[in-house]
């Protein structure tokens, strides 16, 4: 469905569009894109700042929140600040909605629609050689139930009873009968907005993904063929069918939680139920397992979907800075595909602990080792690209290569939790935590960033410092194994997650970890210089300390990055031509900042996306849509 | 700045952009309901035995509603045809057809919901059965439940929790010549009244383990129907408007652009024969099974 | 495609195209009388005494007959490519797998009581 009226403006430039029309009800993809970066940077900052609150509150429980806590109260207004932050405390009420709402927040808002709403959207059209989405309205459609799911999420902070604090995994009975209000409250209580809020992101993905695969299959240029596709492309790809097809039984699952909610059935509530001493006036007869196998069908793929926009970056990332064509081409896009597919029945290794039989969790034990294999061939291509390449570590390649052992490390050590018998040690540990921000944290978010980095000329004209870029890099890469390296150990000593006070009234927590005693010297030399008697060993919940100190310190290294991402724009050295970095997919074939439209003609595409260092060609990289020399 | 493939197909691919999106996006309602249909499958085999209700629908009326929404999809069939050979008489004629058969459906629809919500049940209190209940009453209410401390209920059915497996009572025989007798029930107080020739019941509160009217927490099967069938009606209220929108403001583009015109009706067409499709599983197995 | 500026209306078609048309229309006919004969047989099951394993087992077979007969003519799939009638069985195998594989799970905890 084009939008006839938008062509018609532009072609007679009857009109220029107004600032509304151009900023912000755009139909123009990499205006919505950038709507999605920004408002999804936001909030991941958001996220950010409630884990440090929780960091607090794990290393230092019951003591008042210091400089930040009036924040606190603003966010939570005097009512919910009397009963769950009295004198700055955090209480465990409190922690359990910063818990819930961190997790949503920084899935379902910062990082999902930072890898696909604003790269997929920014990218994807040009790296197929399209005007634009194949549906540029509905582009924009998505954006605006976005943002509004999301402020329905932050001002469940505001309402009487706070945020939800049922995890972002909202299981039932808790979810179905938590945070229940009288008169308007019954509707407007934080675990009910939750699942509001959750209708219109899962509505915003369902559009979003719609556009996403039509444009790829529909608005491919002459001689773009499904195997001269830049790896990234495949990845967006992947992604949207993902997004497509998983999400729609979490919604099933949200609208029968809100019926649950609203209208009294017992869809996830089993018989018999007491809620404070009292039996629910309910029919009974639901299933809470049911809740979760609905949960898990969609929650299981959405971490593909965290982690392949990601990769796909980083492809491009390497091939471009390493001169040289990515290693296994092939064998990537089929790793990407046979991913996609099989993440769609390994759900149940999330429900291990449940009473299924052995028969099931053998055959999800299995599906789930087997997903491991390509995420290794994926892994593996893009490392042996490395070799023998010209590389150039400019701050995108910094994230890009560090990507590599992070999400080696989180996909390694997801391993363990793949067979039934560990996982019943590992389930709801600190283990777990760790395994799956390794991928997300220094794993997708730095890929994130090196996206950032290395797209930022072509979206603004100008170069971001790679000063900054330094200063951002490794204080962060120290930063985040700071905070989650400790968490296997934690894990691994029996320390449970989701527990304000950090295992401080858990006795195996007190306990002292075998492995970290040859660092008992230097902590002890440390303590000495601060005055405090020395240890005979380092306790699990000792780490919470320096935890909290890496979450700190990695909050301050973002500020060079926000720095560089906002002076850039006008104060960074201009950019010498359309494509500074040499690289050879289409994206980089448009004038800077590309204009309504994209391209000035319409390209034709003649050779793969990888063409570096080609034998014989006058520099070190043919770009696809350059005509082959005619012969002489 | 124009969409390539907008009316036109793709020689590759064979379909343009639209038909693309539609069928993608009914993909994934495939999977919404799916996962509703999965639900009605885990609630009703997880349901104790006998208590999964039976014949509380009105299956006549579904039955009507049926044939309602299969003649509306043909009728949306003829409407895109006629956008084809340009009859714009015909295109409006059918579109309004398509419309008022979807307006009926949701009409008898409505009835069929305000049936129901004046529908009470009653649940008797059996200390001895494991689910706490043993006969549920059901019929309609002639006093003020909320003041009194007794439901008076115009009986009109009942039925144990061991329906599907009790032996057949001893007291057929008369129970043949007396239908009310069905209700002489441990708690129940079969009055000298009857209401629209149905007898009335006295039952103490104190007697009733549950009671409501026919609401979504009546009891899991409403629950799933009403969920299932207020979704699948949103839907067609959503399609609904997009016909209005075709049919008023919309028909311009018959005039002006109408290839693409034709392809817009194909779509919305294509979504409503999944509606239709969605209905053909819905009936039977809320009313039939 | 179409012109931005004058809207000039389209031409009528072909009496190719037409004719296309008319056969379409015909076919759409023949399948609602075909649906409705198997909606009024499906409901009369409901009527004839039978086990009811067999009464589930007509009804939803009847009606998975019905949705591909509307979605082959209705939908017009029969005129779609051999690729994607390919990924539609592909898919309708997966997701029974799917339910099945659901199906396991969720007996396994129907053993235990939930009250």
């Amino acid at each position: 469905m084009s939008n006839v009226h938008d062509s018609h403006a532009n072609d007679h430039g009857h009109h220029e569009p107004g600032f509304w029309q151009k900023y912000i009800f755009s139909t123009d993809h990499k205006v919505i894109g950038i709507q999605y970066g920004i408002t999804s940077l936001l909030f991941m900052f958001f996220g950010f700042s409630l884990m440090m609150a929780m960091r607090w509150s794990i290393a230092h429980p019951g003591e008042p929140v210091p400089v930040f806590g009036f924040l606190i109260r603003l966010l939570l207004g005097s009512e919910n600040a009397a009963a769950q932050f009295a004198n700055n405390i955090m209480t465990g009420t409190l922690y359990n909605s910063f818990g819930a709402m961190h997790g949503t927040i920084m899935v379902f808002l910062a990082v999902v629609p930072l890898a696909f709403g604003a790269y997929g959207n920014y990218v994807t059209p040009l790296q197929v050689g399209a005007p634009d989405m194949a549906f540029p309205r509905l582009n924009m459609a998505s954006y605006h139930t976005y943002w509004p799911g999301g402020l329905i999420m932050l001002i469940s902070f505001f309402v009487p009873g706070g945020a939800a604090k049922s995890g972002w995994t909202s299981y039932s009975p808790l979810a179905s009968v938590a945070d229940h209000g009288s008169g308007i409250w019954h509707i407007f209580n934080g675990q009910t907005l939750w699942l509001l809020g959750m209708v219109m992101l899962i509505t915003s993905s369902l559009l979003g993904s719609v556009n996403l695969i039509v444009t790829i299959v529909q608005l491919r240029v002459k001689g773009l063929t499904w195997f001269r596709l830049p790896f990234f492309t495949w990845a967006q790809f992947v992604t949207a069918f993902l997004l497509l097809l998983a999400f729609p039984p979490l919604e099933s699952a949200g609208i029968m939680q809100l019926m649950d909610r609203v209208a009294g059935t017992s869809f996830f509530l089993p018989s018999g139920l007491y809620v404070g001493g009292q039996a629910l006036d309910v029919s009974g007869g639901g299933s809470p397992l049911l809740w979760q196998h609905l949960f898990w069908f969609l929650a299981h793929p959405e971490v593909y979907v965290l982690i392949l926009p990601a990769v796909g970056i980083v492809a491009e990332i390497i091939a471009c800075n390493t001169r040289k064509p990515l290693w296994g081409y092939k064998s990537l896009v089929g790793a990407a595909l046979f991913l996609g597919f099989i993440s769609f029945s390994v759900w149940a290794h999330h429900m291990y602990l449940t009473g299924m039989g052995t028969k099931v969790s053998t055959f999800f034990q299995l599906t789930t080792v087997i997903i491991s294999i390509p995420s290794v061939i994926i892994l593996t291509a893009l490392m042996i690209s490395l070799w023998g390449g010209s590389i150039r570590f400019n701050s995108a390649m910094l994230f890009a290569t560090a990507f590599l052992p992070m999400f080696g490390l989180g996909g390694l050590t997801g391993l363990p939790l793949a067979f039934n018998a560990l996982d019943l040690y590992l389930h709801d540990t600190y283990y777990v935590i760790g395994h799956f921000h390794y991928v997300v944290a220094p794993g997708t978010i730095f890929a994130l960033f090196a996206g950032v980095y290395h797209w930022y000329p072509k979206m603004s004209g100008r170069m971001m410092s790679e000063t900054l870029g330094k200063l951002h890099f490794w204080p962060s890469f120290v930063c985040m194994n700071l905070i989650f390296l400790p968490m296997f150990l934690q894990g691994l000593a029996g320390m449970h997650r989701r527990w304000y006070d950090g295992g401080a009234s858990y006795e195996l927590s007190l306990a002292v970890v075998p492995i970290l005693q040859p660092l008992v010297p230097v902590v002890n030399a440390v303590l000495e210089g601060f005055g405090k008697s020395p240890v005979e060993g380092i306790r699990a919940i000792d780490l919470n300390h320096v935890m909290g100190w890496g979450a700190w310190l990695l909050a301050l290294a973002q500020i060079p990055f926000i720095i560089n991402v906002l002076g850039a724009w006008k104060f960074g050295r201009k950019s010498p031509n359309d494509n500074p970095w040499g690289c050879t997919t289409l994206e980089w074939a448009t004038p800077t900042p590309p204009p309504h439209g994209n391209f000035l003609t319409v390209p034709e595409v003649y050779r793969g996306p990888y063409e570096y260092s080609v034998p014989g060609a006058d520099k070190d990289f043919t770009p696809q849509s350059e005509p082959p020399k005619a012969r002489s | 700045m124009e969409i390539p493939y907008t009316v036109k197909p793709r020689p590759d691919t064979g379909v343009y952009n639209g038909k693309l999106g539609i069928w993608l996006f009914l993909a994934s309602e495939v999977m919404l309901f799916g996962g509703l249909f999965a639900s009605y499958i885990f609630l009703r085999l997880g349901a104790p035995e006998g208590t999964w209700p039976n014949g509380l629908m009105n299956v006549w009326a579904g039955f009507f509603n049926s044939i309602i929404l299969l003649l509306s999809s043909v009728f949306v069939t003829m409407t895109w045809a006629a956008v084809k050979l340009n009859d714009f008489k015909g295109f409006k004629r059918n579109l309004a057809i398509t419309m008022l058969l979807s307006l009926v459906f949701l009409g008898v629809k409505s009835y069929e919901y305000n049936q129901k919500f004046h529908h009470y049940g009653v649940f008797l209190k059996d200390a001895s059965s494991p689910v706490g209940w043993s006969v549920q009453i059901t019929g309609h209410v002639l006093n003020n439940i909320e003041k009194d401390d007794h439901i008076l209920l115009a009986a009109d059915a009942y039925q144990p929790s061991d329906w599907r497996s009790a032996p057949k009572s001893e007291n057929a025989d008369k129970i043949k010549e007396n239908p009310a007798l069905r209700f002489a029930l441990p708690g129940v107080e079969i009055t000298e009244e009857k209401h629209d020739g149905e007898p009335v019941l006295k039952i103490d509160k104190k007697d009733v383990f549950r009671s409501s009217y026919f609401v979504p927490k009546y009891n899991s099967f409403f629950a799933i129907y009403y969920t299932m069938s207020g979704l699948h009606a949103l839907h067609m209220i959503g399609g609904l408007v997009v016909f209005l929108y075709f049919w008023t403001f919309g028909s311009k583009m018959f005039h002006t652009h109408r290839a693409q015109f034709a392809n817009r009706i194909e779509v919305t067409g294509l979504f409503w024969h999944f509606v239709d499709l969605i209905w053909f599983f819905l009936f039977p197995v809320m009313y039939l099974m | 495609m179409a012109d931005n500026h004058s809207h000039t209306p389209e031409a009528d078609l072909s009496h190719e195209e037409a004719a296309e048309v008319h056969t379409h229309v015909r076919h759409y006919w023949k399948t609602f009388w075909v649906l409705s004969l198997m909606t009024v047989v499906m409901f009369g099951c409901y009527f004839i005494p039978m086990p009811a394993t067999a009464n589930e087992i007509a009804v939803l077979g009847i009606t998975a007959l019905k949705s591909i007969i509307a979605a082959f003519f209705f939908m017009h799939l029969i005129g779609a490519r051999k690729f994607v009638h390919q990924v539609l069985v592909f898919t309708a195998i997966f997701a029974v797998f799917l339910l099945g594989l659901s199906l396991l799970a969720f007996m396994d905890h129907t053993h235990v009581a939930f009250f």
